[in-house]
């Protein structure tokens, strides 16, 4: 894993989910608030476009919602 | 206060890269979004958002959005159109369950199953239709909160839509960004729906 940890573990834990299920999760640099960005293996451009790039918040208000919303991105994802 | 989700897609300018807006976003009350950034010139957020009513939920997450980006303009409002895979996620039932009622086969319910909007191998119906049919007259128990999200999304994406014809309905929408109009001078999306 060369991306860096997130500080969650509920985060972190989804994150690796995604990545179980074929995404990529690299470092993001653009923004301060945004730590991580995950793609997805196919690109289908369903809902997030190119490879359905979605942005991870390093400090979300809560990180129980931010990892749930991760894990039904990826159980929704046509390209699965 | 319950948590609302809901997802909101809006376009920038041209070429406007959504990363750049992420910051922007976080400080103006996005911190419970899951942006999607992967299309240049536009911006979906997911929200989970917390809040006293859809309605309140909605029209916040709305005007977040414009206070970190004023050139946004709302495009479409999810959850609307589903087909019954998405409608049974949306209801926590199974696929199977919802297609027995589709197909007239559950015999509890009299009640013809609503007519897709959009027909084809695969249809698509509106949530808010589907889920108050499945509420009203099947066994099935759909949460509230839901129900009213998506009349919420549904009502917004109406409104985006005549705001885009307004020209020739004659309207003043009132508000240069489409589909969205001041809390103050609106009509709560609630009382909008005819229950």
């Amino acid at each position: 894993m060369s991306r860096k940890k997130h500080q969650s573990k509920a985060i972190e834990s989804a994150l690796k989910y995604a990545e179980k299920n074929g995404w990529t999760v690299l470092d993001s640099g653009k923004a301060a608030h945004s730590c991580h960005i995950m793609r997805c293996a196919t690109n289908s451009k369903c809902r997030g476009g190119d490879y359905c790039s979605k942005s991870i918040w390093s400090t979300p208000r809560s990180a129980e919602t931010h990892s749930r919303q991760i894990k039904q991105i990826v159980d929704k994802c046509e390209g699965k | 206060m319950a948590e609302y989700n809901f997802t909101l897609f809006f376009d920038l300018n041209k070429g406007d890269d959504p990363e750049d807006f992420l910051d922007r976003l976080f400080e103006a009350g996005c911190d419970d979004t899951l942006p999607l950034i992967g299309r240049i010139g536009s911006i979906g957020l997911v929200f989970g958002r917390e809040s006293d009513s859809a309605d309140a939920a909605v029209d916040s997450a709305i005007s977040n959005v414009l206070k970190a980006i004023p050139h946004a303009k709302l495009v479409r409002a999810e959850p609307d159109l589903v087909n019954l895979t998405e409608m049974a996620e949306l209801v926590g039932t199974t696929k199977q369950n919802i297609r027995r009622y589709a197909k007239g086969e559950a015999v509890t319910v009299s009640d013809p199953f609503p007519t897709p909007r959009v027909a084809g191998k695969t249809g698509y119906w509106h949530a808010d239709e589907l889920a108050h049919w499945l509420a009203d007259k099947t066994e099935l128990k759909v949460e509230p909160d839901v129900l009213k999200t998506l009349s919420c999304t549904r009502i917004l994406n109406a409104r985006i839509e005549i705001s885009r014809h307004a020209d020739a309905f004659s309207l003043d929408m009132g508000s240069k960004a489409f589909g969205f109009i001041p809390a103050s001078n609106k009509q709560p999306l609630s009382q909008t729906r005819k229950s």
